[in-house]
């Protein structure tokens, strides 16, 4: 048996100028927030800019985005809907807000359908929030997603710093290109990333995100995404 | 309709599979369309039909026939093997499985023990089961 999805994805993201993978190989390190925000911020400056949460059972980008009522439309394909200037697709539109509990292997299909099927157009940039981990889905995407940078994310914490360099060795060797490091919740005036030559910058926690959360406006006024758009001055 | 994008992917796919086996000519695509993604598979047939007419030339002439794939499922709880049927889901929860069939994990259960853990054993989707041409 031959699954036919795989062959159509470079013609599906054929429209789209550049991909951005936002990862970061470890739970609670704001992957999410910088996917969301930078998408918020590429639209804000006027680029066409997407956002796939391939973070399937921790779906969050709609949350922060507070993209309630947008659904996608049927056409020769999925259309995904246009939210406060992101066209946005997620699992959120076929879980109903409940869990989704997938095997690493359920994740890497349900990802597949969205990937044949999506219908992107025309983009400047597609910014994926990726699987966390390095598990079968976080490999499945950059086989798939072959035009795919990664922006990667990490936080001052030992263990998130640890994993970001055993991660980043892992996909140097599968030969997937590295746009930059971000450290995020960041607390030291030096990163350890610092002298790496694709350190983007620092970015402070922000207490006031939470309370923006869901509010798109209110986002862009924060220190959070003040900062964040400096880092992505790297795509001007 | 969503499906014409799976049918463009099975030209892309057969197209592909036919120029890595050296073939000259395709006569038969044959499709295996699993039931837990509810397409109808005389209407996907049909759209596969449309688009060979507009793919490449050694597509244009195969015949496309369609077999039915039975959903299996196997719990990893309590390893019960069950139906589609046998796990009732609304119209509305169909539709969600239809697009992306793992919703099944969010809205069915196992009708033993109730654990959204199992795993589908066949009848997922839409797969070419064979593909048969000329040197």
């Amino acid at each position: 048996m031959i699954d036919p999805r795989s062959s159509v994805i470079e013609k599906r993201l054929a429209g789209v100028k550049r991909i951005v993978a936002v990862t970061g190989w470890k739970g609670g390190i704001g992957k999410s927030s910088i996917a969301s925000v930078l998408a918020l911020l590429l639209a804000h400056k006027g680029h066409r800019a997407a956002l796939l949460d391939l973070d399937f059972t921790g779906a969050s980008d709609h949350i922060i985005l507070g993209i309630n009522d947008a659904h996608y439309t049927e056409e020769t394909g999925l259309n995904p809907p246009l939210a406060h200037g992101i066209t946005f697709m997620s699992m959120s539109f076929f879980s109903q807000g409940r869990a989704v509990p997938l095997r690493g292997s359920d994740v890497s299909q349900a990802a597949l359908e969205l990937l044949a099927v999506t219908q992107w157009g025309e983009q400047d940039f597609l910014v994926v929030d990726m699987p966390p981990g390095i598990g079968d889905a976080s490999l499945d995407m950059v086989r798939w997603i072959k035009r795919a940078e990664l922006l990667a994310v990490t936080t001052p914490a030992v263990l998130s710093v640890e994993t970001l360099k055993r991660s980043l060795a892992l996909f140097e060797r599968l030969n997937v290109p590295l746009l930059g490091i971000i450290e995020n919740l960041s607390t030291a005036a030096h990163s350890p990333f610092v002298s790496h030559a694709k350190f983007l910058g620092s970015i402070q926690r922000d207490p006031s995100l939470e309370a923006a959360t869901g509010h798109p406006e209110q986002i862009l006024r924060t220190r959070f995404a003040e900062e964040l758009g400096k880092v992505a001055a790297v795509f001007d | 309709m969503h499906e014409w994008a799976l049918a463009e992917a099975v030209i892309a796919s057969a197209a592909e599979t036919a120029r890595q086996q050296k073939m000259s000519v395709v006569e038969e695509i044959v499709l295996n369309i699993g039931e837990l993604q509810s397409i109808d598979a005389e209407m996907f047939a049909s759209l596969v039909k449309n688009q060979l007419t507009q793919a490449e030339p050694l597509l244009q002439d195969a015949e496309v026939r369609v077999v039915r794939g039975e959903a299996a499922f196997e719990c990893q709880a309590c390893k019960k093997e069950f139906s589609e049927q046998d796990a009732k889901v609304s119209e509305e929860e169909r539709e969600a499985i239809h697009f992306v069939p793992e919703m099944a994990h969010v809205y069915m259960r196992c009708p033993a023990c109730g654990s959204p853990d199992f795993s589908i054993v066949r009848g997922r989707g839409v797969f070419i089961q064979e593909i048969t041409g000329q040197p």
